[in-house]
């Protein structure tokens, strides 16, 4: 007897989903040929953090894990990558996959020492760790510059053709984002995925399915921390420049919120996420200053903006921008339980 | 002489001075039905947490084929072939029917995360096995047709046989059942009972924890009493049967108590509740179909009715959890089914919900303070308010002196009867006009069941108004004024309760003595 069941999305959606898909492939592809330079600059940055974000988006939808130490894997796989080149010459090709080898690791033991701690305690684990990891980033300036920063950092090239123009670096940053997305998208539709969500529904009930949680767990963790280290190295060789205070907590909470407001039903909210915050906070930055003559309240605002935005979203799109458009499968109020 | 498929040799498991499992030894053998009974609390989950690794033993051994287990880890004694189901279901709620089951298959226990990036092709060939698995054991327990649904909407008795078909999906070689037939109806039973027959012909070994006993008694080849965490008697059924402690233990006094049958004096009372035509979608099913129906002040009416009936719907309505896509409900005269909860919580209709609703980590006394606040409308309560909420927690604990004994231990730790009463006073301190109970016997055996009721009649001999939700028909309709069987959405039959009783197609639908 056939019968064909269609697991997670009837192909109806399907069909609309690719169609969109498409779409979105060439507006991205013809984007930086109908924009100004400042603008793919933009656009550079939004692939970048879409890297790490999407990594963020794994650990919080599908494991429900909220990790606040993803700015300092982001550091990590940043200055791993600098250090080397500036201090040892060693490729950036090399410091890259280096850097998202080291964040990995990092990740591995904090994942390791943190593995029966659950919620809030892990947040807060993780949160320390990040705020170790900046200090550390300031204090040892012989290798990092300290809080001055760590410039003159090399950027990428094919053999001998150098990866230059921010319209170059738009293609390369948004062909590994998409290719991040892609495979996590894989890996949250295959029997790994099912098994990580299982356990946020019921620990207990998936650890007597002989579902090894705690494994899960840290592979989850371990791959968000490989794509923060990714996005940190190639964030080190676009920007040439990098400063302890980028990856400090503040970056860590940005990206919580990316991925909040992108929605968390779906890994695509990731990009969503990235995409509109920050293209709202170039906004910011370009219409704060004139509606406020003393410049130097910029960042001041933006972190009003962020604690504005981050409450607006939990109050008014628990589910974030992709919930919006994924059907509520049941009528069942949240309170009722 | 059979093989002993699993042993429990002087186990002992205790949790901060109360014992739960107290110096065990029994065996279950290779091939055989095995039965766990006792009161709650008489430590039958804590028997089967032993088993699973979710508890460790404090003393004494476990053994599976011959091998010691007590220090493994759950997900490794899943692996050698010991599933099982839970007794507050713990359904994947987030995964459709079909995932569900996949989650036990083994062949995508351990996928490797590079290849599930990349989708080769060996991903994929295990994830068919896996569905293919899937759709045979939807097969067995028949929920082929509800494949692709949300787990989450799945009805209760639908809910326990996805369990069922999930812990079998682990292909095990014993399979515990915790209180498989809990809260299912007459049908439901019978198909659990084939299913546990059919398997038990296979040549599976099942243990289960069951409160329904003619059923144990009709299923088992073996059976093990509990109580108070000692084992106090085991045998074949009619052994047990038979045994004095166990009666003593197991069904108390024999003495039922007589309830005053209600007068039919409901013309003088006067409505506090009435629906008007009452029809409520959840998601795409019409679970009230024009449901009409009265509640007299100081009444208990008791709505009777089998698994996915409505009745939970039907509280749910009423208490504004959901809102009706036609029909009118109305409170003394004004018209309310369009307030969101919390609204209807304010007017004084006070759920206590289906599976209790517990906040595990707070007290008993915490939790039953905590049931006073909504009335309060400041967020500062004035000392006279304070004194007054003290008194009536004293009132509380004359109702259910249990709870009293138990005040400062944690809700999580109850067991289920008095999570229950707990339940029942927290919606009490909220001083209901009307309370409404969706089924207070879920999962309790009979004489704690027997204690609950006669508080329920108690106040409503207090002049409360009471909305029984009841799958155990015979113990709702012994104290009920007045009640309603529903079915299928309906309002099939209504009466006085001892007329219910009579009449004989009720009989036959709700009132076996399963």
């Amino acid at each position: 007897m056939e019968r064909i069941v269609q697991v997670h999305k009837p192909a109806a959606i399907g069909v609309k989903r690719w169609g969109l898909l498409l779409l979105g492939i060439i507006v991205a592809a013809t984007l930086p040929l109908m924009v100004n330079s400042y603008l793919t600059s933009v656009l550079v940055i939004i692939g970048i953090y879409c890297i790490t974000t999407v990594g963020v988006s794994l650990l919080m939808g599908f494991a429900g894990l909220v990790s606040l130490a993803q700015a300092a894997f982001w550091g990590v796989g940043a200055y791993a990558t600098g250090v080397m080149a500036v201090s040892f010459g060693i490729s950036p090709w090399l410091g890259i996959v280096l850097g998202m080898l080291l964040s990995g690791l990092l990740a591995y033991g904090l994942g390791w020492i943190t593995r029966n701690l659950n919620g809030h305690y892990f947040s807060l684990a993780t949160l320390g760790f990040g705020i170790v990891l900046n200090i550390v980033l300031i204090e040892e300036s012989e290798w990092t510059g300290g809080s001055s920063g760590l410039s003159g950092i090399p950027g990428l090239s094919f053999g001998s053709m150098s990866l230059s123009g921010d319209t170059a670096w738009y293609y390369f940053v948004w062909a590994i984002a998409l290719l991040g997305l892609f495979l996590c998208r894989n890996l949250v539709h295959s029997g790994w995925g099912r098994n990580l969500r299982s356990m946020h529904a019921s620990q207990a009930a998936s650890e007597s399915m002989g579902i090894h949680t705690g494994r899960y767990r840290l592979q989850a963790f371990v791959i968000s921390a490989l794509f923060a280290g990714l996005s940190g190295g190639l964030y080190a060789c676009y920007m040439s420049f990098i400063s302890p205070a980028v990856f400090n907590f503040d970056m860590s909470i940005k990206f919580v919120i990316m991925a909040v407001l992108g929605g968390l039903v779906s890994i695509w909210g990731s990009l969503v996420g990235v995409v509109v915050v920050t293209l709202l906070v170039e906004a910011l930055r370009q219409y704060v200053p004139l509606l406020l003559q003393d410049s130097s309240s910029g960042g001041a605002i933006e972190v009003i903006f962020f604690g504005v935005l981050l409450v607006a979203i939990m109050v008014y799109l628990p589910n974030g921008i992709m919930g919006m458009f994924h059907k509520r499968k049941s009528n069942v109020q949240v309170n009722a339980k | 002489m059979t093989e002993a498929l699993l042993e429990f040799q002087d186990v002992t498991k205790s949790f901060g001075g109360v014992i739960a499992v107290n110096n065990n030894t029994f065996q279950v053998e290779k091939g055989k039905v095995v039965a766990l009974i006792g009161p709650n609390g008489a430590g039958k989950t804590s028997t089967f947490n032993c088993i699973t690794g979710m508890y460790t033993p404090d003393a004494g051994e476990v053994r599976y084929n011959g091998e010691r287990i007590n220090h493994l880890k759950p997900h490794k004694i899943a692996e050698l072939g010991i599933a099982r189901t839970f007794q507050n279901l713990q359904i994947f709620t987030n995964l459709s029917v079909l995932e569900n089951i996949m989650v036990a298959a083994k062949e995508t226990r351990k996928p490797n995360v590079l290849s599930s990036m990349l989708r080769l092709p060996g991903i994929k060939a295990d994830e068919e096995q896996a569905q293919k698995l899937a759709l045979d054991m939807l097969e067995l327990v028949g929920l082929t047709d509800r494949a692709e649904v949300l787990a989450n909407d799945l009805s209760f008795g639908e809910q326990r046989l996805l369990e069922a078909a999930r812990a079998l999906a682990l292909r095990p070689k014993l399979l515990l059942l915790d209180e498989p037939l809990s809260g299912l109806s007459r049908e439901e039973v019978k198909g659990m009972v084939a299913l546990i027959q059919k398997l038990k012909k296979d040549g599976l070994t099942i243990f289960l924890i069951e409160h329904d006993l003619s059923t144990v008694m009709e299923i088992s080849d073996h059976i093990i009493v509990l109580d108070f965490g000692s084992k106090i008697a085991e045998g074949k059924p009619d052994e047990v049967r038979s045994n004095e402690r166990v009666i003593e233990a197991y069904l108390g006094r024999d003495v039922k108590k007589q309830y005053e049958a209600p007068e039919s004096k409901r013309k003088d009372r006067e409505p506090i509740l009435t629906l008007k035509d009452i029809h409520t979608y959840r998601s795409t099913i019409h679970a009230l179909k024009g449901v009409d129906l009265r509640i007299d002040k100081g009444s208990l009416v008791a709505v009777i009715g089998a698994n996915g009936a409505g009745k939970s719907t039907l509280l749910g309505t009423i208490a504004g959890q959901y809102s009706p896509n036609q029909g009118t409900i109305y409170f003394e005269n004004k018209a309310m089914e369009k307030l969101p909860a919390e609204s209807v919580s304010r007017m004084g209709i006070n759920l206590v919900p289906e599976r209790r609703g517990m906040f595990a980590e707070l007290t008993v006394e915490e939790s039953i303070r905590l049931g006073a606040y909504p009335r309060l409308d400041s967020w500062m309560i004035p000392a006279k308010e304070k004194r007054r909420i003290e008194e009536e927690m004293e009132q509380m604990y004359q109702l259910f002196p249990r709870l009293k004994e138990r005040r400062k231990q944690l809700a999580g730790t109850l067991s289920g009867g008095e999570q229950q009463m707990l339940a029942i006073v927290r919606g009490l301190m909220a001083h209901p006009r009307v309370l409404l109970l969706d089924e207070p016997s879920l999962g309790l055996a009979p004489l704690i069941v027997e204690e609950i009721f006669d508080r329920l009649y108690q106040l409503k001999q207090s002049d409360m108004t009471i909305i029984l939700v009841e799958q155990n028909a015979k113990a709702a309709l012994q104290i009920a004024d007045y009640a309603y069987v529903l079915e299928n959405g309906r309002i099939k039959l209504e009466g006085l309760p001892q007329h219910l009783l009579q009449d004989s197609r009720i009989r036959d639908a709700y009132l076996s003595s399963h």
